[in-house]
């Protein structure tokens, strides 16, 4: 059997402030195999981003952050590799998708240069026509109509929706075995983030790209995740499959999440209870979905 | 304040620096129990002990008069600093104010204005400080009003930007939506998030007047004699380099750790009021 | 009767650099009293700038906004701006950071003169026990409350000046999806028990259907298509609005349901 894409075992994090020590990840683990789409939800300071940017291994620099746990990329510990190590898998071998596609473009550079800044990260010595030509392919591939054009533009001369997709293709453009999608397509419009979900959806399914999906709303995970696991106030709280998960969920604070979600069916303003003791029942998993090695 | 400590025990610099202010400060403000000569801050003569290097009971040595340097330089301390405090007391307000007019009210109030500003701003400082007091007689009133001339802009520019980019922050939209008066949004709204900013360009600053002015008088256009000054002692010492090194080393060491001082202490200040650079 | 607001073909032209852009094109509608009218709509479709003109910050470039049969004059006076009344979205940037709870809620008594002012303090109090704060989070700052809290600060503010009409501009968008449910429940009590009529701005279709009486779906500054709640989700006339509720992300399969009969209507129509 193959190594999972990404396995994290007892993953805590706590930052040292001013006032002691402040724990923000209190044990998580979580797996995603290969080629598999997985939703990390939770709401705002759940520690679903900074579980992201433990893998990209961008808080292991931080000075006030303490780790402990393990994560585990394609079989290789992260902790095990150097700091260069580390930093030549961002953008080749695991790449990320942000919330505002406009301002994670970088405004002072065409289009065409991001690009080439990109796939020089995989073959450090790629020509610029060779480059463009790929870009090329690669905008075609994520339904860009004039890729001359949108190569050619600065990121401010394009509509978000357009940067989005420019976001994806570059992400994919090295061919990735991981993407990590932090809240894509949230300061999107709702009809361009559902056309953006629906396009990368076709693409990583595709290209065979695992991919964690970090979200707050449970509507746009349940569009695109296979698997789900709800984190809240830095634990994971249920994990199943999406199916299982929308249609019975189990845990308090997920059943409450669901609730609170105004249905266009009209069901009136959602009633919340406040037994928030109750949202830190223990872990429920769903059958079928126990952490590899791990007796369910 | 536990922030605070943290803050300062975290960053050495920070502390030298509010320990560099607390000596010249309380130096300055109990000189007439710290100096050993008082008297010898005015018009004294002591033709026996003149031009004497550092020793007992002179520790910075004398002048060419035979007056205490120590003394001198804790006087000239307190002088300067009373400068620095007058200055930006009137500088402040008046380049807060036209500042904040200027950033909230827009369209041609704000374009006279910067203009304006802008005109102040264009000419070198040291310059514009230079010609006024060319003009005016050399006194220490005078010197107060040449620097504060070429003070104020500074505080309007400050001022102008954080306005203009406050502006645009919620709560000032949320006040204007209730119908609140101007005068309100920019005094009682706008003002207060301005000031962190504020005060620590204040104490920055309160470090550069004392430079400013101590180049005044070295370039013979400030406080005159015999009322000690920084600046115009190590004009007078440097005649007699390298020989009588004390009488321009003191006052010039004097010179550089009061505005070190202020810039260490204006950089923790900054950290820890959560100003943004 | 006489609608509480009105509005008569209203336009907006901005002018950027030499362009002009018409933000708002002929747009007229009323709005009955007690009622909560959503306006709806993606970015660029004008649903903002008819927020800001309802509120005065920026006059109509042509048409008439009438308050209560009156027509508003460009430059408000200080009764309207108390009648029409503002919650935005962002409770972090809406409150000053500065300045306690209390004073902020407070300076709405003060400009209008609400209440005698020895007893302005326990009006305070009292409004902030009306959005369900205790009364002695007056003298606290914003950086000491969650973001649902704030949001709560935010409208009691706009209830201090007793005002009939509150402008909400996405209220709920910036919270997490509990304290989005709890805060327009809040909402629905006060707009019960205050007799308030709402203006509610959002992309969130989810949140419209459960909240609003009637809906105005706006797109590139016009006003496409206005009706109640129920017509606009049962039977949609514009293909436009029939997209925007075809994309919003849904939890439960009777929802999805809805969703598709409205997409294949809307193929059909295309076909």
């Amino acid at each position: 059997m193959t190594a999972p894409t990404l396995l994290i075992r007892d993953l805590r994090l706590s930052f040292k402030g001013y006032s002691g020590l402040v724990e923000v990840l209190h044990g998580i683990s979580l797996h995603i195999d290969k080629g598999e789409r997985v939703a990390l939800v939770g709401e705002s300071g759940s520690g679903k981003s900074v579980t992201a940017r433990i893998i990209l291994g961008l808080l292991q620099t931080m000075r006030t952050a303490r780790i402990s746990g393990t994560v585990n990329f394609e079989g290789r510990d992260l902790e095990a590799m150097s700091r260069a190590e580390r930093h030549r898998l961002r953008g080749t071998k695991m790449s990320m998708i942000f919330q505002d596609p406009t301002s994670s473009l970088n405004p002072v550079y065409r289009i065409s240069e991001q690009f080439h800044e990109v796939l020089k990260r995989m073959v450090p010595g790629i020509g610029r026509a060779e480059a463009d030509r790929k870009a090329a392919a690669m905008l075609a591939d994520v339904s860009i109509t004039e890729p001359e054009r949108v190569l050619a533009s600065y990121p401010f001369q394009l509509s978000g929706g357009m940067n989005q997709r420019v976001m994806i293709a570059m992400a994919l453009a090295n061919e990735p075995s991981l993407l990590i999608a932090d809240e894509p397509g949230t300061a999107l419009d709702v009809t361009v983030q559902a056309q953006t979900l629906k396009l990368m959806r076709e693409l990583v399914t595709r290209h065979n790209t695992a991919v964690l999906f970090i979200s707050h709303n449970l509507g746009v995970v349940r569009e695109f995740a296979d698997r789900i696991y709800v984190i809240y106030k830095g634990r994971i709280v249920e994990h199943g499959k999406a199916t299982q998960l929308f249609d019975n969920p189990r845990h308090p604070y997920t059943r409450a999440l669901m609730n609170a979600i105004p249905r266009i069916t009209g069901e009136g303003i959602p009633k919340i209870q406040d037994n928030s003791d109750e949202y830190l029942a223990p872990l429920v998993v769903h059958e079928g979905c126990g952490e590899p090695g791990e007796v369910a | 304040m536990k922030r605070t400590l943290a803050i300062l025990a975290s960053n050495p610099l920070s502390a030298v620096g509010v320990l560099l202010i607390a000596l010249v400060v309380l130096s300055a403000v109990f000189a007439d129990f710290i100096a050993p000569f008082p008297e010898h801050r005015g018009a004294v003569v002591d033709f026996v002990n003149f031009n004497k290097p550092p020793q007992w009971p002179y520790i910075f040595g004398t002048d060419l008069v035979g007056r205490d340097m120590f003394s001198r330089i804790i006087y000239a301390y307190r002088i300067s600093l009373i400068l620095g405090v007058v200055v930006l007391a009137i500088a402040v307000p008046i380049g807060v104010t036209i500042g904040l007019v200027a950033g909230y009210v827009g369209g041609w109030t704000e374009y006279v204005l910067m203009r304006i500003t802008d005109v102040f701003l264009s000419i070198p400082p040291l310059v514009l400080a230079m010609s006024m007091m060319g003009l005016l007689e050399p006194t220490l009133t005078n010197g107060m009003i040449a620097v504060t001339a070429m003070w104020w802009p500074w505080y309007t520019r400050l001022v102008y930007n954080l306005a203009r980019s406050e502006k645009e922050e919620g709560y000032v939209l949320a006040a204007e939506v209730i119908g609140a008066s101007k005068l309100h949004v920019m005094f009682r709204e706008i003002l207060p998030n301005c000031v962190p900013s504020i005060l620590t360009k204040m104490t920055l600053d309160l470090g550069f007047v004392i430079l400013i002015a101590s180049s005044l008088s070295f370039l013979g256009l400030g406080v005159q004699p015999p009322t000690p000054d920084l600046g115009s002692m190590v004009a007078e010492g440097a005649k007699y380099l390298p020989d009588s090194w004390w009488l321009t080393v003191f006052p010039g060491l004097a010179i550089l750790i009061a505005v070190f001082g202020f810039n260490l202490l204006g950089d923790a200040l900054r950290e820890i009021l959560g100003v943004e650079q | 009767m006489t609608p509480i607001l009105s509005l008569q073909s209203v336009s907006k032209t901005f002018t950027v650099g030499a362009h002009e852009v018409r933000a708002v094109d002929d747009v007229s509608f009323d709005v009955a009293k007690g009622e909560c009218l959503a306006v709806v709509g993606e970015s660029g479709s004008g649903k903002s700038t008819i927020a800001n003109m309802i509120l005065g910050i920026y006059p109509p470039s042509e048409g008439t906004i009438s308050y209560r049969g009156t027509v508003l004059p460009s430059s408000r006076e200080l009764s309207h701006r108390r009648a029409i009344q503002l919650v935005q979205q962002n409770p972090l940037s809406s409150l000053n950071p500065k300045r306690t709870i209390g004073a902020s809620l407070r300076l709405a008594l003060d400009v209008h003169g609400i209440g005698e002012r020895s007893r302005r303090w326990e009006r305070v109090g009292k409004l902030l026990e009306e959005v369900g704060l205790p009364a002695d989070y007056r003298s606290r700052s914003p950086a000491t409350l969650s973001g649902g809290q704030r949001q709560r600060v935010a409208i009691a503010r706009a209830l201090a000046c007793e005002s009939e009409i509150v402008v909400l501009d996405e209220p709920t968008s910036a919270l997490d999806v509990l304290v989005q449910a709890r805060t327009l429940k809040l909402l629905n009590e006060l707009k019960e028990s205050r007799g308030l009529t709402y203006i509610f701005i959002t992309h969130d279709l989810s949140v419209v259907r459960n909240i609003a009486d009637r809906v105005a779906v706006f797109e590139n500054g016009k006003l496409v298509e206005l009706d109640t709640v129920e017509t606009i989700f049962s039977n949609p006339a514009d293909p436009y609005t029939r997209g925007l509720i075809g994309a919003v992300p849904v939890v439960t399969r009777e929802e999805e349901a809805l969703r598709t009969s409205l997409t294949e209507k809307e193929n059909n129509a295309n076909a």
